[in-house]
Formats: structure tokens, sequence, C-alpha cells
């Protein structure tokens, strides 16, 4: 059985660094993106297992990104985990809303964030 | 011109077949009959009557009387067009009417003023002397007047009949019973009610049903006359040049352009001041919107009715052409053409001109008589014991007062009237009531005019009338009695104006400079100050009808009451009085408002003195009068202030609102800030935290991968503690707090000191340095380490955005003006004109940064801060993807230039 894929979105390179390097590490395949708009094209084109989307990036914010998978009813079942650096109930709810299934708080826990990514792709 | 009586009989012998006596006094009694049935009707039901603005100004159609209705043509006659000039001075006045009539109706209802003499007594300090004196002028002066229509309805009898005045004395005579029918009905329906503002609604109908008839009977002649007697009007047109020297000639006989213009002058007065068109156009309106109507439609009224003078004078003067009477042709024309039924219908028509008249006008004289005449001499000399039943006798003195003044006519037609026209003497009675004009005119529009000075004027003025104007009526061989330069017509020996002419300019002229001078000598005293102020501030401002009250509270209630009782009765009085009689004594407002009740029975200065009678001690002395107007106008003055104030406020909750909303948007600021600031620093802990977890759960992870982690955890938390620094930085800079030192600093030599600190970063990158320093003069006033510190920010920047291979930074320097420009450009992708618009707010990134030194997205804000600290600028140029260039400029040190 090939690995499962996994997509992260982010602008900033050293969160892109980490992400990269534990999702190898649990035995995942990193898709790499640096905003919304990368991320909406490798996830339609990838189909990955999973999302991993930072809320604020460069010309489409993960919400949009977001939204725009869920629409496109492409991946319909395909769990979104929702990165910010923000963390105000607000943009909780508006995650929730464009249907994402977990929001994650910067800073995460490396623990936490990878025992979520392996609940959500049924790997316990 | 020929004695009218021989005239007459003159006429009489042309016109021939007279018409039967009875048939006549039937006629006339039925119609006098309809009359009363009618103004009983409507005084029995008023409220079913309710009249419309076509009413009132039918009723102000009362104008027209027999003066209109037989004189006109006798005027045409005589002199032409000069019939024409009393008419024009009221479409004038009618014309202006929604200007000034609804405020003066609205002031006299407020003031209850129901007559001229009320209007002058109120106007200046309830003066009962000056009611008194003007209630004279307009009962003497309109005498003349009322005996002109006696003479008119007795010459159409006896020109219809053929009956000779005269020959039975007074009993025989058909004016007197025409003035004994008059004097019944102006009695029946003029003074059924003492309260003068409770309208006459019979008689007002009355009034319109005789305009109606006075206007039919006399088109019917008219039409009569150019068809039958004319043969139509292109016959009429075709031989109206014969005339046109005695018809078209406006100066013909006696006329001069001053004769016209002070015709006009006199009737312009008398549509406002004689004292029945002041009982219709303001105690008998009902609604003050019914002035619109009456504006075009009295002048309207006036029109039609002269439509045919000119064609019946025409005709009269070619069917009698030797004989006088011109005044009668308007009956002789239908009568010399065996037309019974016209000439009835034309005599019913003068009748009613007549009666319409004689009602209203001896109606509202009565008036003027019992209240300002009567009842302040009753209450003077009777003293103020014997009140009892004062409504009633009041009530008689007005109906004697109609008796005697129609008895007074008559006699005036007896001894004065036989010798003079019509319209002659309708104008000395307008002269009469003309000299009313200076008191109400000026009254209404300056407040400095003065009782004395209108008292004055008036009463010399009035003595002038009499002597140029009414005496020689009456007495014959008057002039001779007066030596050459006081002549009755010739005053100063100045005879180059008509008699008529003559005496209106001078006793007008008289009444005006007398009161105008003594007015502007000397102060009105306080009681009028205040009534002067409700009345022109009504007129021009359209402010508060009612003046202050003048009574200090106190007088007893139940004297009070019994006076009113006597009065206007008990009802009334209970009326007056409900809701106070709770309390013993009147305060005030109780006073005023019996004053204004009273004033509407029984006129402003007898209902001073009434009151008076009551509270005379509660009465305000001078002093006290004073003290009030100063409170007055103090209200007035904290009016102002208060308005003033109120003004400010507004101003002061605009500035606040402004500096709400304000507030709101800083808010909304630091609350974008403060999210922004948690995104900026959770981001470098976020990789921090991460790589430490790593390495902390990844104990065999290769050394080489480790010292990247480490050199990443080190790199993210230099970011963070710059960001600090750069945050308390910019908060620095932007509370002013912190030392900026002041000083001459050479800004070349500033940006080598920056250049060598990044030198190492550059050869890192392998950047090349271009430096073109072409400024002159590089020494600026300000903080050297702040200069460096944008300088390092700008090439840091640059740094940033260079290509990974082959990046150029060019320094530059210019002078421009009195300023420095420094430049920092790279050749990096450059900058999007969208970006560039926000590049200096905080945390403003540019996204095409390629992401080797983190930026924080606040050095753009603190260089700016830096540069405007300065009073200088910064800027950016870039067209992408070549490159950005970043300048700022600085004003030079003047002293080290």
């Amino acid at each position: 059985m090939s690995k499962k894929t996994v997509l992260i979105a982010d602008d900033e390179d050293n969160i892109l660094i980490s992400l990269e390097f534990l999702l190898r590490q649990a035995g995942y395949e990193p898709l790499i993106a640096h905003d919304g708009r990368e991320a909406v094209d490798l996830a339609l084109a990838h189909k990955p297992d999973l999302l991993l989307l930072d809320v604020m990036m460069p010309h489409k914010d993960g919400f949009q990104a977001c939204q725009e998978i869920r629409e496109s009813g492409a991946l319909p079942d395909v769990p979104i985990v929702m990165l910010t650096a923000k963390g105000r109930d607000a943009d909780l709810v508006k995650g929730m809303a464009m249907g994402a299934d977990e929001y994650i708080v910067k800073p995460f826990s490396t623990r936490e964030l990878m025992a979520r990514i392996r609940a959500l792709l049924g790997d316990e | 011109m020929a004695g009218p009586g021989t005239a007459l009989s003159d006429l009489q012998m042309t016109v021939g077949q007279s018409l039967d006596l009875g048939l006549v006094l039937a006629a006339s009694a039925t119609w006098i009959g309809v009359l009363f049935v009618l103004a009983w009707r409507v005084d029995a039901r008023p409220a079913r009557w309710r009249s419309g603005p076509l009413v009132y100004a039918l009723s102000l159609a009362v104008f027209c009387t027999s003066w209109t209705y037989y004189g006109s043509v006798g005027r045409a006659a005589e002199s032409g067009l000069n019939f024409l000039p009393i008419y024009l001075g009221p479409t004038l006045v009618a014309v202006l009417f929604p200007l000034f009539l609804p405020r003066l109706i609205r002031l006299c209802k407020a003031q209850r003023i129901n007559s001229i003499p009320d209007f002058l007594a109120a106007r200046y300090g309830k003066s009962a002397g000056l009611a008194a004196l003007a209630t004279l002028v307009g009962v003497v002066g309109v005498v003349p007047y009322i005996a002109l229509q006696l003479k008119a309805v007795d010459m159409s009898f006896e020109l219809l009949t053929g009956y000779q005045t005269g020959d039975g004395g007074i009993f025989g005579d058909t004016s007197f019973w025409v003035a004994a029918s008059m004097a019944a009905f102006a009695i029946l329906f003029g003074t059924r009610s003492l309260h003068i503002t409770e309208q006459h609604h019979g008689m007002v109908r009355v009034i319109v049903l005789e305009s109606l008839v006075k206007l039919a009977a006399f088109t019917a002649v008219g039409l009569f006359v150019l068809y039958a007697v004319l043969g139509g009007w292109s016959a009429f047109a075709d031989r109206v040049d014969d005339f046109s020297d005695s018809l078209l000639n406006i100066q013909a006989v006696n006329g001069q352009y001053t004769s016209w213009f002070m015709l006009c002058l006199l009737s312009m007065a008398a549509i406002l001041f004689l004292p029945r068109q002041f009982q219709m156009l303001v105690v008998e309106n009902e609604d003050v919107n019914h002035a619109r109507t009456a504006s075009w439609l009295f002048p309207l009224y006036l029109v039609l009715i002269n439509l045919w003078v000119l064609p019946i004078a025409f005709a009269g003067l070619m069917l009698f052409p030797d004989t006088g009477g011109a005044d009668t042709w308007v009956l002789a024309i239908p009568m010399s053409f065996d037309q019974t039924a016209l000439a009835l219908l034309v005599f019913l028509g003068g009748l009613s001109a007549a009666t319409g008249m004689i009602i209203v006008e001896t109606t509202a004289l009565a008036t003027m008589v019992s209240n300002d005449l009567a009842l302040p001499w009753m209450l003077r000399w009777r003293g103020r014991v014997a009140r009892a039943n004062l409504g009633g006798r009041l009530l008689l003195v007005r109906r004697l007062s109609i008796v005697l003044i129609l008895l007074v006519s008559y006699f005036y037609v007896r001894s004065s009237g036989e010798g003079r026209s019509l319209v002659a003497m309708g104008l000395i009675s307008f002269v009469a009531v003309a000299h009313f004009a200076p008191g109400v005119i000026l009254g209404m529009v300056w407040r400095q005019v003065r009782l004395p000075a209108v008292a004055a004027g008036l009463a010399v003025g009035f003595l002038l009338w009499l002597h140029t104007l009414f005496l020689p009526t009456v007495w014959p061989d008057y002039a001779s009695h007066w030596m050459r330069w006081l002549q009755p017509n010739a005053l100063f020996g100045y005879a180059g104006f008509d008699a008529l002419t003559h005496g209106a300019f001078f006793s007008l002229a008289a009444n005006l400079v007398v009161t105008v001078s003594l007015s502007l000598f000397g102060r009105p005293v306080p009681s009028e100050t205040a009534q002067a102020e409700v009345f022109v501030s009504a007129m021009l401002g359209g402010g508060a009808q009612q003046g202050p009250s003048l009574w200090r509270g106190g007088a007893a209630i139940k004297d009070l009451h019994n006076m009113l009782v006597q009065v206007v009765g008990e009802p009334r009085a209970e009326r007056i009085l409900a809701g106070f009689a709770s309390s013993p004594v009147a305060d005030a407002p109780l006073l005023q408002k019996v004053e204004a009740e009273l004033a509407g029975a029984v006129g402003s200065a007898s209902a001073r003195i009434l009151v008076g009678s009551v509270a005379g001690d509660h009465a305000m002395s001078q002093d006290e009068v004073l003290a009030l107007l100063a409170e007055t106008s103090e209200a007035i003055r904290m009016a102002r202030a208060l308005k003033h104030k109120s003004d400010e406020l507004e101003r002061a909750t605009d500035n606040l609102r402004a500096a709400n909303t304000r507030l709101r948007e800083l808010d909304r600021l630091k609350d974008d800030f403060v999210s922004t600031m948690t995104h900026e620093l959770r981001t470098p802990l976020t990789s921090i935290k991460a790589f430490s977890e790593i390495m902390r759960d990844s104990p065999d992870l290769p050394v080489a991968e480790r010292e990247r982690f480490c050199g990443i955890v080190v790199s993210e938390t230099e970011r963070l503690s710059r960001l600090i620094n750069q945050v308390l930085d910019l908060s620095k800079l932007e509370s002013g707090v912190g030392a900026w030192r002041h000083e001459p600093v050479a800004l070349h030599r500033i940006i080598q000191q920056s250049l060598d600190s990044l030198k190492a970063v550059f050869e890192g990158r392998g950047i090349d340095i271009e430096l073109q320093l072409d400024a002159d003069r590089d020494a600026v006033l300000g903080d050297a380490d702040r200069v460096q510190q944008v300088l390092v920010n700008l090439l840091s920047n640059a740094v940033n955005y260079c290509p990974d291979a082959g990046g150029r930074i060019r320094v530059a320097s210019v002078n421009e003006g009195e300023q420095i420009v420094v430049s920092v450009a790279d050749n990096g992708p450059g900058i999007s004109a969208e970006e560039q618009a926000m590049i200096f707010e905080r945390f403003r990134q540019s996204r095409s940064r390629q992401g080797r030194l983190s930026g924080t997205g606040l050095g753009l804000s603190i260089a700016r801060q830096i540069v405007e600290h300065m009073k200088g600028r910064i800027w950016v140029r870039s067209t992408p993807p070549h490159g950005a260039e970043f300048l700022f400029s600085l004003p030079l040190n003047e002293e080290s230039a």
C-alpha cells in the first residue's frame, strides 16, 4: 500500500520545513504549497488524503482555499485541518463554516498535531 | 352746471311717463322685506350659512354704493375718465391683500379690535381720548357719504315716480323714509348682540345679495344701452369719436394729473379705512385665507361694474344733450324707452347699493360711538357704582347712534346736498377717513410713533378738513369769513389745485408732518411701547399678537364677575371666568383675559377703563411697567443668548461625534494592530517551538539536520527580538517620547556608515553596490542614528528583494532645491502599484519577497515615522518587474549651506 499524501500550505518557509519533516517522519508523503492558490491547484490535481492549511496566506487565504476545495466536490470526505496564528473565536467559527474538520492554533504542539492527523487518517 | 333739482325736472320732462307711486313703493317694500327675511334666516341658523371666500369678496363690494351706481355715469359725463381712479386705488390695494391682510386680521382678532378708532386706541396705549377723537372724525367724516346715499335714493325715486319731494315737509320727503327704514334695518341686524366680534352673518349675506343685484341691474342697463340704444358694439365704436373729447379725455374739466394721483391715493385709503370697509375686511372676516380670493375677485367685480359706465354716459350725452342730472341717467335711459321692468330693476339695484352702504356704515359708526364716545363718558361721569345693566345701555346707545347718524345725514342732504353731485360728496368723506392713514399705517411699521403725535396729527388734519372741505358745503358764504391766505380753497394763497385736491393735500400733509415730527421728538411712554412692539412685530415679522399684561394680580374675582355680568351678561361672564371661580383673587393673566374679552364688546380703550374700575389699585405703576418691559427685553435677550448657546452646543456635539468616529476608527486600528501583532509574534514562535520539539523527540537526528534546525531556531529568535525592538521603536516614535537629537548631520557620511555595517551581508549574497552621490550639499539637521536606521532598513529591504544571482543595489543622492533626495534601488521583482499604496503601513510586506531575511513588516513604517519627523518625505517608485526604488528627501541645513 502506497504512502498517504498530506498537503501542507503555508507562506512561512520555516514552518513548511518543520511540517515536511514531521510528516515524513510519520510515514506520510508531504505535498507543499506556498499560498492558497497553489494549495487549491495541488489538492485538485493530486487528491491528497488530508489537507493542512494556514489561514493567513497570500493570493488566497486558507478559508477561501478550504471553501473552494469543498465546493469543487472532487474531495468530499478528505479531512481539512486549519492552522492559524490569529486564534480568535470568530475565526474558528468561520473555519468550521467553511467545511474544516479541525482548527489548530499556532504555535502548536508537534505531538498533538501529529496525533490529530493520525486520528483523522484512521492510523491509530 | 345747473343745480340738479332743476336738471331733474328737465330730465323728467324728457323721459316722460313715470311709474305708479304705489307700484314703486310696493316693489321697494317687497325688496326690503326679502332682505329682512334673508338676514333673519341667516342669523337664526348661522352654522348652515358658513361663508366661503366668494361671500367675503362680494361683501367687500359694499364699496360700490350709489356713488358707483349712479354717480360714475354722472362723473363720466362731466369729466370723462375721471370716474376711474376711485376704482384703481382699491384695485391696487386688493392685489396686495395677500401680503398684509391676513396679518392685519389676525392682529385685530387677537387684540379684539373692531373699528379704526379701536385700532388707534389699542396701538397707542389704549388711549380713550384718541379713540374718541377718531370716532368724531369717522362720524363727521362719513356723514356726507351717508347723505349721498339718501340723496341718490331720493333722486331716483323722484325720477321714477314723478313725486315731488319737499312738498309735504319732512314726512313727505322720500329720503326721510329711506333714512328711517335703513335705521330700522341697521338696528335690527347690526345691533342684535353687544359683542362685535360675534359677526353679523345675516348682514353680510344681505350685502352679498345686494352686491349681486346691483351688478346684475347695472349690467342689464349696460346691455340694453349697448344693443337697444346704441345699436350694438360696432355702432358704438364708430360713433365714439364724436364724444371722445368729453368722455375719453382724462384731463377734461377739473382733471389734472395731480387730481388723478390724489384720487387714487384717497381711494386706496378709503378701501381700508372707511368704517364699513374695515368692518367687512377685518371684523366680518371668517378665514384669513379668503383674502387671497378677494385679491382678484373684488377687482374683477370693480371692472365688471365699471365696464358699462362709458356706454351709458355716451348714450346719455346723446339722448339728453341739453339737460343735466347725469347722476340719474342710468335710470332715465330705460324710462325714456318705456322699459318699466328694467327701470324698476335699476331702481331696486340703486336701492341695494344705497341700503347696503348705509346698513354697514351706520352699524360700524354706532359701535364706534357707543364704545369710544358714550361708554368712556358714562363710566367717567357715572362712576364705578352705576354699572347696572351696562350691556343693555350700550345696545341702546348703539341704536340711538344709528338713528342720530341717519338723522344728521338727512339734515346734511337737506342743507347742503342739493347743490352737489354725488361724487363730490363722497370724495369729502374719502378725505376724512384718509386721515386715519398716518396713525394706522405708521403705527404698524414704526415703533417710534407715539400717542400725542398721532392725536395732534389727526386733530390738525381734521380741523383743516373741516375748514377746506366740509364747512364750505354746509355754510354757503363760509369762505367770506376768512382772510385771503386762509381761504378754504386757497390756503396760503395757493389756488393751483381743484378744491378737493387742495383740501386733501393740505389737510393730509399737515396730519403727516405733525405725526412724524412729533414722533421724532420725544419717546413713547412704556404702555405704548408694549403695544407698539406687538403691532409692529405682528405686521412686519408675524410675531406674537398679544402684549404683556400690564395688570398686577389681586382684584377680587367677585367684583370682576359683577362687572362682567353688567357688560356682557351672566352666561358670557360665567364662560369667561370658568375655571377661575374657585380662587377669590384674580391674577394678572385673568385680568388680561377679561380685558381682551371686554375689548371685543366695548373696544380696547373702554375695556381698559372697565377693568381699571375693578382692578384699578392693581394696575401697574409707570415704574412697574418699565420694569416689565425691561423684563421682556431681558427675556428676548436671554432667548437670543439661549439660541446662541444651543448653536454652540450643536457645534460641540458635531465635534464630539466626529471625535467619536475618529476614536472608533483608532480603536479598530488598535484591534487590527493587536491581531496582526499576535500573528507576527506567533509565526516565529511556531517555528521555534516546532523545531525544538522535533529535536527533543528525535534524539537520533543526523547532525547536519540538527544544525540546520538549530540555525532556524536561532534566526527565528532573532526575528522575534527584532520585531519586539521595532514595535517598541515604533511606539516610541508615535508617542513622541524619547530623545531626538537635533544636530548637523552629513548625510553622505551616514550613507557610507550604513553600507559598511551591511558589508558582510552584501558580500554573502554577492550583491553589487553602486554609489552615485551627486548632491553637492548633504548637511541636514536631525538625529544621525535615526537617519542611519532608515538607511539600513531600506538597504536590508533591497537585499531581501534582490535576485539570488546578479543582485545589484544602487544608492544615490541629489540636491533638489533646498532638499537632498536619497534613493536606494534594487533589481528585484518590483512592487505592484496596489502594494505601493500601502507598503508604508504597518505589517504590510510585499508578497514578492523571496523570504531570505524575514522582515517584520514594521521597517518601512518606522522609516516613514523618522523621515516625517525630520520634515522630510519618503516614497517608492517601481515598475514591476524592473526592481523597486525607495526615495526619501530631507530639508538641507541652511546654516551650513
